[in-house]
């Protein structure tokens, strides 16, 4: 297994490779993480996404740019979970974001 | 692993299903040629239940030979931009990476990578294992259980 370090990318992200491609639920999620944040992005058809931002230094979470509370973090740990459990790994594409182009 | 190219990633090792695809070989590029492809932006390839799904940029299609054919080579799961000659004289290789990344990673995506990290340029992507991506999942979900 590839276990690079966090630290040398800007960002990891986990979404499903086709992007029509939905949770049971109906909602469309993306992981998305680097050194100081865990984000997760949640979306239903014809609704605002929702995402959910982890500082992983402060401790502390908002949602869509809002402090949130401790009932969000266990949110954000469900929806993680749920990705996780749902989706198979032929299913998933794993970007690293390492640098910029010009 | 190197910078990236404009023509397309570094033709210098050969591509394996399953692994991570940062660079297309001379023979895959070779091939694309024979194939009657010579102009294209992106092929993103990807196992889905039991068939080959193909995702196509607006200028570029491949009949059912030329998919057979990738199919062929074991072409699975990959992320590639490859820029025509073109893009390249004419400079507007960045314009079109900007577009590139749009198409493959959706809106959503690079909504998450400009507001929420930062990039507010164009950033350089290489699809990575996604048993490494499934395993820092399962890290971050271990960290936010220890903060619950």
């Amino acid at each position: 297994m590839n276990t690079k370090r966090r630290g040398q990318d800007k960002a990891r992200i986990i979404q499903f490779a086709d992007e029509n491609k939905t949770l049971p639920d109906g909602s469309k999620i993306i992981y998305a993480e680097n050194e100081d944040k865990i984000v997760v992005y949640q979306k239903f058809p014809l609704e605002k996404g929702t995402t959910y931002v982890y500082d992983r230094k402060a401790s502390n979470i908002t949602v869509n740019g809002k402090m949130g509370t401790l009932q969000d973090k266990k949110t954000m740990l469900r929806l993680s979970s749920y990705m996780l459990q749902t989706a198979s790994d032929v299913e998933l594409v794993t970007i690293t974001v390492n640098g910029m182009e010009g | 692993m190197g910078p990236i190219h404009p023509i397309g990633l570094r033709p210098t090792q050969p591509i394996h299903p399953g692994k991570p695809a940062h660079t297309l070989s001379s023979e895959f590029m070779d091939t694309l040629k024979d194939m009657g492809i010579r102009s294209i932006r992106a092929i993103r390839i990807q196992q889905g239940v039991g068939t080959l799904a193909l995702k196509e940029m607006a200028t570029f299609t491949l009949n059912h030979d030329q998919k057979n054919a990738l199919q062929g080579l074991g072409l699975h799961g990959i992320l590639v931009a490859i820029f025509s000659e073109e893009d390249d004289i004419n400079g507007n290789y960045k314009e079109k990476l900007k577009e590139l990344h749009e198409h493959l990673l959706g809106k959503e995506t690079i909504a998450l990578l400009k507001n929420t990290f930062g990039l507010s340029q164009t950033p350089i992507l290489m699809e990575d294992d996604n048993h490494n991506g499934v395993f820092l999942l399962q890290q971050s979900i271990v960290e936010l259980s220890e903060e619950t």
